[in-house]
């Protein structure tokens, strides 16, 4: 009986400390245990009647967005596109949103069964992923501004510019696209490149006169600066290729569904009414075989690129209610994830403070490694790993080891909720943080403190837990509070994950309507109010608990120790 | 006031008890002493020569190198230097505490607590009793050293006299069968030295409780102990009655006995 408690208080300490093992060992567990009953993906998604795809809404227009005056529902020719798939096959059609760096890792993972979101056809793709028939013909399209128009007249004259051969102008583009090997292949020298996470940055670029050219995917061309006085496109470049979806590999059964559904949209003339009602119909979609149709006649149209923007002019419209109406339920997220996340924070990092302060070896080591790993390495890396990479080591290991994934049963991991991860995964980030500020305050309890109550015939744990932590505790709020603040802010990582937070919904309106910069004001203004409310609710609960540090003149007397 | 001691019973007793601290000053070189029931021991001697440690590994708060600890009914295991004590060991030490108050010299209220939480504190961690049972002693411990009004006062709010008390009604609410007092009047000034000196022998007098006072003020020496045990170097090297310390002919004492210190 008398062991009982100091055991208990170990075996609390050994949990905490491995908390992050488990959680990945277990994580990856789960994901062998799915992976190992699951049949074929074609089977499970005509079992669950919803087609899954990754698709990122903050990527850009016209590929997928929220819309300007109901920023909840999502709108663009993909978002279209994967409706008439559905409709096609049976199915419902569900998007998975997910930072487009991201996309293929969510598929990867099994969150989705197929991603989506102008991924251009290349070979480096096809070793990773199986791709789709083709559904869109992209081109090359240069842009330049308005007032450079006698400097340029065309894309030829861009090259070599005005200082003469060999001088190429700075150009914008897209990371990771295709547009950045066509500069290659037109000469451009590679520190002549700046690429942009997202397709607007460089219009803004050309626009603040940073670069002289920009060149990009058609489609992004003409929705962006098709529209803008400011800029003007030049013909494109002849440089076509192919937007496909991806699938994971092996997934033929599925893939060849999608591809039968496709060919049915592509032949009915439903896929070219679809593009013509975005504007981005051009006449070399018939090379893919899309057939625009008027009544039932197939015809060859005119393209719309290079036309006026009227699609893109629609969706500028901007309604600020909506926006910030927008912005204030995501808002809601990011306080729920804080509201969560902080306390267990506090919790681990509490736990991990005793620890380290424990005289065992094997309690302070196992605690101090977590705090260094976890403050050492940054919270986007942690989010990416624990919510994308642990489910697909899961599926690699069913695959190698089934009799292992067989043992292990839950697919809920590899659905596990984004919002769930993002809220261990800052719990476990923050609490490392905590764990210092923890022990810092524990470390600054007078050494008379413990004597005294240890006089008094208490125990060591009811020291630690009566007189030891509330007083470091109520050293250290000013720290916490500051933690507290910073988790708010630091919180909009989670949209790497696809938690719909307040940053990732701002940037995800701005760039469908071309108002960065003032929705992140407001984005901004949000953060502001929600970090001087914490603030000032963290204050009012300390106030009431009497947590406000240990004031008084005299405290210097009153908790000094005993010789 | 002395007399009775001879044929009274020990209840707190030490023997040999050494202590080095790890710079290499020794703090106990085989310090021995018995205090019995009902008997109140001076423990003077100059700054530094141990008499704080010896109260410490009395109440079993501090590990010494050597020696023993008996309390009335049987030995004390005593937190031993460099020993990981086990949770028997644990145990058995918070259970010798919970007979033993300590009043320290600097204090050391809780300053997160109330002044009747610091109270509460042993009766409903240390001793375990209910909650209202653990306000009915911290109400009356308070009453004793009349500080009853602060009960819901924080303990920070108090002046140094008044800590002081609250100090006291804390190790009294345990109801232990030996008071420790560590410099009960260092800190104060004249008038509240006399003000804790005359509580001090109130509780002597009124419950006869067994106290070692560890002192440098000779009046409350001359006032509250039967006994006065001198200390020098870790050693208890006299333990004469109380007039006889102020009597002896002994030049060392005498020296003692007049500056209050060795070295002065």
């Amino acid at each position: 009986m008398i062991r009982r408690p100091a055991v208990a208080l170990h075996a609390v300490l050994a949990f905490v400390t491995a908390a992050l093992a488990v959680i990945a060992l277990t994580g990856a567990a789960w994901a062998v245990g799915g992976a190992a009953h699951a049949q074929s993906t074609l089977d499970e998604v005509r079992a669950r009647g919803v087609l899954r795809y990754a698709i990122d809404p903050a990527g850009g227009a016209p590929f997928a967005m929220p819309k300007a005056d109901d920023p909840d529902t999502l709108t663009g020719f993909e978002i279209e596109l994967m409706d008439a798939i559905g409709r096609a096959l049976d199915l419902r059609v569900e998007p998975v949103l997910g930072d487009w760096l991201a996309l293929v890792d969510l598929m990867k993972s099994g969150r989705a069964d197929l991603a989506i979101n102008g991924f251009e056809v290349t070979e480096e793709r096809a070793a990773e992923v199986d791709f789709s028939v083709p559904y869109y013909v992209y081109d090359q399209q240069p842009t330049i501004r308005a007032a450079d128009r006698a400097r340029f007249n065309d894309f030829a004259a861009t090259r070599g510019g005005e200082d003469g051969a060999g001088t190429f102008i700075p150009v914008a583009t897209l990371n990771g696209a295709a547009s950045v090997d066509v500069l290659l292949e037109f000469g451009w020298p590679r520190e002549a490149i700046r690429e942009y996470d997202d397709g607007l940055a460089p219009y803004a670029e050309l626009k603040a006169s940073r670069v002289d050219l920009v060149v990009q995917d058609s489609v992004v061309a003409q929705y962006y600066a098709g529209g803008d006085p400011e800029l003007v496109n030049l013909a494109p470049l002849g440089k076509t290729g192919f937007y496909a979806a991806l699938f994971r590999k092996g997934d033929d059964a599925l893939r060849g569904e999608f591809d039968r559904a496709l060919a049915g949209l592509k032949s009915s003339g439903e896929l070219a009414a679809l593009y013509r009602r975005w504007k981005i119909w051009t006449p070399e979609q018939a090379s893919i075989g899309i057939v625009e149709r008027v009544g039932d006649e197939a015809v060859i149209g005119t393209s719309d690129v290079t036309a006026s923007a009227d699609g893109a002019a629609a969706a500028r419209a901007f309604a600020w209610p909506a926006v910030l109406w927008a912005l204030a339920k995501a808002c809601v997220n990011t306080i729920v994830l804080t509201v969560l996340a902080m306390p267990l924070a506090v919790a681990l990092g509490v736990a991990l403070a005793i620890a380290m302060r424990s005289p065992r070896r094997r309690v302070v080591w196992p605690a101090r490694t977590y705090v260094a790993v976890v403050r050492g390495t940054p919270l986007l890396v942690q989010l990416y790993l624990v919510y994308y990479s642990l489910p697909a080591l899961g599926l690699w290991l069913a695959g190698e080891m089934p009799s292992l994934a067989a043992i292990l049963d839950v697919q809920a991991v590899l659905t596990w909720p984004a919002f769930l991860v993002a809220v261990i995964v800052l719990a476990g980030n923050y609490g490392a943080y905590e764990a210092e500020v923890q022990r810092a305050g524990l470390d600054a309890v007078p050494e008379g403190q413990r004597r005294a109550a240890f006089a008094l015939g208490l125990s060591r744990r009811t020291t630690l837990w009566k007189i030891e932590l509330p007083q470091g505790f109520r050293t250290m709020l000013p720290a916490t509070i500051n933690d507290l603040n910073s988790m708010i802010k630091d919180s909009s990582l989670v949209s790497l994950i696809a938690v719909p937070e307040l940053m990732q919904v701002a940037l995800g309106i701005g760039k469908a309507t071309f108002m960065v910069p003032a929705v992140l004001v407001a984005a901004a203004a949000y953060y502001l109010v929600l970090s001087l409310a914490a603030d000032w609710l963290a204050k009012r609960f300390a106030t009431a608990r009497r947590l406000n540090g240990l004031a008084g003149g005299r405290r210097g007397a009153l908790a000094g120790g005993a010789r | 006031m002395s007399g009775h001691a001879s044929t009274a019973v020990p209840i707190l007793e030490c023997s040999e008890l050494r202590k080095r601290w790890p710079d290499g000053c020794v703090a106990l070189d085989g310090a021995s002493l018995v205090l019995h029931e009902r008997e109140v021991v001076a423990v003077v001697g100059p700054n530094g020569c141990g008499k704080s440690t010896l109260l410490a590994a009395l109440a079993g708060l501090e590990p010494v190198d050597a020696g023993d600890v008996r309390f009335r009914d049987g030995p004390v295991a005593l937190p031993r230097t460099g020993v990981r004590p086990t949770s028997d060991d644990e145990e058995s030490a918070r259970r010798h505490r919970l007979r033993i108050g300590i009043v320290f010299q600097s204090y050391s209220l809780f300053p997160h607590l109330s002044v009747g939480e610091n109270c509460m504190a042993g009766p409903r961690h240390g001793l375990g009793v209910a909650a209202d049972e653990a306000e009915r002693r911290a109400r009356a411990a308070l009453a004793r050293v009349g500080m009853e009004e602060a009960f819901a006062r924080p303990a920070t709010e108090l002046s140094g006299g008044q800590q002081q008390r609250v100090a006291i009604a804390r190790a009294l609410a345990n109801d232990p069968d030996v008071l420790l007092f560590d410099e009960p009047t260092s800190a104060l000034d004249p008038q509240r030295t006399r003000e804790v000196g005359a509580l001090v022998r109130s509780l002597a007098a009124e419950h006869r409780r067994a106290m070692v006072l560890v002192a440098h003020d000779l009046d409350l020496v001359r006032d509250a102990a039967d006994r006065v045990a001198l200390m020098d170097a870790g050693r208890l090297v006299a333990n004469l009655a109380v007039e006889e310390f102020f009597a002896t002919s002994n030049p060392a004492i005498r020296r003692f006995g007049e500056h209050g210190n060795f070295i002065d």
